[in-house]
């Protein structure tokens, strides 16, 4: 998923922090008010392209083209050194839910279910 | 449920656009995991996850409508889990109202909010993992 430096590739000398980008475009959506799926209309950069950023994927260079001019972001601040650590997520895990149940959890379901929470983010965890 | 003005016309253009990109037509069969896998949002069953087997017990064989699927997050990266002892079409229903939080990009909800949001999980005090 990645796409860094892994061991036994060549080392380059430097590289694009994209969820530093994703981020920054994150937050300027914010403070204009809209939806990812303005952004995708603005930039004409797809709704699913967009959700491959969040899952770690990179854009491509014309995708991150537009999304850069449509957010005045400038590109060469996410440049970084090979020096330069990637930031660690934040430690926690969150989740959206879909139960579709038309009663309460019961206290052994709630039990399960944190256990099955558990047990995913620490899956997600390995995968980086 | 009131839907927010113009929604279903953005629903529809997105899944026309998604549904494009799948090569599918309006009214073609979609597999839910092949959209997990152009979205790269990665998809386990109950049965496939390790590490929490009483968990998985419960919910697959004891109570197992207490739970259809759930997103969980690591920063902005999910991964959606579900009831693989559900029905066919309802598992396919499951998953992808879950794909459908990660096309829109939906943010996630701490545990302790989604009780707010009337979810139905009021008894659980889910501390941060990490």
């Amino acid at each position: 998923m990645q796409d860094r430096n892994r061991p036994g590739d060549a080392v380059k000398s430097g590289w694009f922090d994209a969820d530093g980008f994703y981020a920054a475009l994150d937050s300027v959506r914010q403070s204009r008010r809209l939806n990812w799926k303005q952004v995708s209309g603005g930039t004409g950069v797809s709704a699913s392209t967009l959700t491959r950023m969040a899952q770690g994927k990179r854009p491509d260079v014309d995708g991150l083209a537009a999304l850069a001019a449509w957010s005045g972001i400038d590109v060469d601040d996410f440049v970084r050194s090979a020096a330069e650590d990637r930031p660690e997520p934040e430690p926690l895990a969150k989740i959206t839910t879909y139960l579709r149940s038309d009663r309460n959890l019961s206290p052994q379901a709630a039990t399960a279910l944190d256990e099955i929470i558990k047990a995913a983010y620490r899956q997600l965890q390995e995968q980086e | 449920m009131t839907l927010r003005r113009g929604f279903k016309a953005e629903a529809n253009s997105t899944a026309d656009e998604v549904r494009g990109e799948l090569g599918l037509g309006f009214l073609d069969p979609l597999d839910p995991l092949h959209l997990a896998a152009h979205l790269v949002i990665p998809v386990l069953g109950l049965s496939e996850l390790t590490g929490a087997a009483q968990g998985v017990e419960y919910l697959t064989h004891v109570e197992p409508s207490a739970f259809s699927a759930i997103t969980v997050f690591r920063g902005r990266r999910r991964l959606i889990v579900h009831n693989d002892e559900h029905a066919l079409g309802r598992r396919n229903s499951n998953v992808t109202h879950e794909l459908a939080h990660g096309l829109l990009l939906h943010p996630p909800t701490p545990r302790w909010m989604t009780a707010a949001a009337g979810t139905g999980i009021k008894t659980s005090k889910t501390k941060p993992t990490g």
